[in-house]
């Protein structure tokens, strides 16, 4: 679905990725891990057209991505979140998630073509995804009252309302407590079920080896290994590279 | 007394629609516009010359000048693709200082520093009053068609846009087109408020078009709030009491100009400082 041909990137100096290559395949779940600085989160940003590679190609569904916009790859089906949540911060709940589910809401004549039934009926998809996930949250409320749980409730409901093919999380779990950590770990599988590929960077190893299928490692910008949870974590290089940062 | 309360009121017809299409840009869309001015300038100018020089119709000279600055609004847009917040703001000063000079310099049309005089108003509109219902009922119409696009889900993505853009395009929105479409319906619509500012003062010049608009209309956006188009409404009739009530001060002429501005600055200060939203607003911009 995914494939990445030798890809570089860097920033001034610094090389965040280099000559990375990995493919990913459909209906699965793959995690990304590595040491911070890696160069994860510049994989997800060259992935949606956030930024651009210096060298190298991206393939999805065998099309070419390179120097596409950001909503070409989206339409694409590319939906993606942020390790920082992102939101339209003056906006409510329903608004922020009704503009990631509408597709024609950008064209300026549509709106004179407005259809009350089909309101309605969006509105009801995104309370059965705010159910789905666990966002009990009344929908009208201003988005920026969310807690730390519920923005990673939020976004993970975002890019699943987002029409897409594939998802990228990044950093899903990172800093909820262990209740919270064990919904996303069931949401996970459940999506997986339902037909879904996708991409997550997460440091925690117990959390990688319950949801995912691949366990693909990076350090310093390269792919340092590849392969299933099991084989993965018992690697000593694997375990070299994680020491010291979060095991 | 009723001359003068005739007077104001169209004034505040007028900048109503001058300060809800810059609303659309910058409280709605996140464009601040500083050019705004510079093309309710162009609209007046447009407009001015050809009724006055080429003895063209008022349907026809506002027909054309709203056009007109509806295509500078889309051009305008063009750089916020790559220009972002206060170089954006900074840029849109430029086209209002490029507007001035050409009002200033392009003599041959715009007379220069002496501005036009002797620009009619529209036919059977002669007399204050019924130019005034005119323009009542032109900002009423602005107000319901701007009121449409920023309730539909159109609107709800220039607000995307605003909060933050590249999240926006990540869920698929052609942001550039819909900021676009932004410009073009702002300058279209103060490039009519343009021709009405013309018509009603009859004269214009540079100075119509410069520093002053810019300050009232910005206070009103501000002081009313970023997306609200009543708050803009509220923020006009706000400002021009304030300004006028100076008038009752009997203070020397000269001072009146310098006075009215540094109030506009203190109520600025005091709504930016204890109501960052405005008075109705629901935005703030970083
Ligand atoms: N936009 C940027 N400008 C400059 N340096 C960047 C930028 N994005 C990432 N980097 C650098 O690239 C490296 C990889 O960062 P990142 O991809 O965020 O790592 P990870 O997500 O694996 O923690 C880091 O050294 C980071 O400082
Ligand atoms: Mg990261």
């Amino acid at each position: 679905m995914l494939k990445l041909q030798n890809i570089s990137k860097s920033f001034g100096g610094v090389q965040a990725v280099k000559n990375c290559s990995f493919e990913i395949e459909k209906n699965s779940i793959t995690a990304l891990v590595g040491p911070n600085g890696a160069g994860k989160t510049t994989v997800f940003n060259l992935v949606s057209g956030f930024s651009n590679p210096d060298k190298g190609d991206i393939f999805f569904e065998n099309k070419k991505l390179n120097h596409l916009p950001i909503w070409k790859r989206s339409r694409l089906g590319i939906s993606r979140t942020f390790q920082l949540s992102r939101m339209f911060r003056n906006l409510s709940i329903e608004d922020n998630l009704l503009i990631a589910l509408r597709e024609d809401d950008d064209k300026f004549l549509k709106m004179f073509l407005r259809d009350v039934e089909g309101d309605k009926q969006e509105k009801n998809r995104i309370y059965e995804i705010m159910d789905f996930v666990g966002l009990k949250k009344d929908p009208k409320t201003i988005v920026t009252d969310l807690s730390y749980g519920q923005q990673k409730l939020f976004d993970l409901s975002r890019a699943l309302l987002n029409s897409h093919e594939f998802l990228m999380l990044d950093e899903p779990v990172a800093g909820v407590n262990p209740i919270l950590r064990d919904t996303f770990k069931k949401l996970l599988k459940e999506l997986k079920a339902k037909g879904e590929t996708i991409l997550l960077i997460e440091h925690d190893m117990d959390f990688v080896r319950h949801v995912a299928d691949t366990v693909i490692v990076m350090d310093q910008g390269s792919v340092l290994a590849e392969g299933d949870p099991e084989y993965i974590f018992s690697d000593k290089k694997v375990l070299e590279a994680y020491l010291g940062t979060t095991v | 007394m009723f001359a003068f309360l005739i007077y104001i009121l169209t004034l505040i017809c007028i900048y109503s629609i001058i300060v809800m299409s810059l609303n659309l840009a910058m409280g709605y869309t996140g464009l601040v516009n500083f050019g705004h001015i510079g093309l309710l300038g162009v609209g007046a100018y447009t407009s001015a010359i050809l009724t006055t020089k080429f003895d063209v119709s008022f349907i026809f000279a506002i027909t054309f000048a709203a056009i007109l600055c509806a295509l500078i609004g889309a051009l305008l847009s063009i750089p916020s693709r790559k220009i972002k917040d206060d170089y954006f703001a900074l840029l849109t000063l430029g086209f209002l200082f490029v507007s001035g000079a050409v009002f200033i310099n392009w003599t041959d049309m715009t007379r220069g520093t002496l501005g036009i005089r002797g620009i009619v108003r529209p036919e059977g509109f002669a007399e204050p009053i019924s130019f005034f219902v005119l323009t009542f009922i032109m900002s009423l119409v602005t107000f319901f068609i701007l009121e449409k696009v920023t309730n539909s889900p159109f609107g709800r993505v220039l607000e995307a846009i605003r909060d933050d853009e590249q999240v926006a395009e990540s869920l698929g929105k052609n942001i550039d087109r819909a900021k676009m479409v932004a410009m073009t319906l702002s300058g279209f619509f103060v490039g009519i408020a343009g021709v009405f500012m013309a018509h009603f003062i009859r004269f214009i010049n540079p100075a119509s078009f410069w520093l002053d608009p810019l300050v009232i209309s910005l206070a009103a956006v501000v002081i009313g709030g970023l997306a609200s188009l009543r708050g803009s409404i509220l923020g006009v009739i706000l400002v021009f009491t304030i300004s006028e009530s100076l008038r009752f001060l009997s203070l020397p002429s000269t001072m009146i100009g310098p006075m009215r501005v540094i109030l506009f600055m203190i109520v600025l200060l005091v709504v930016i400082l204890f109501r960052p939203k405005g008075i109705i607003g629901r935005a703030d911009l970083d």
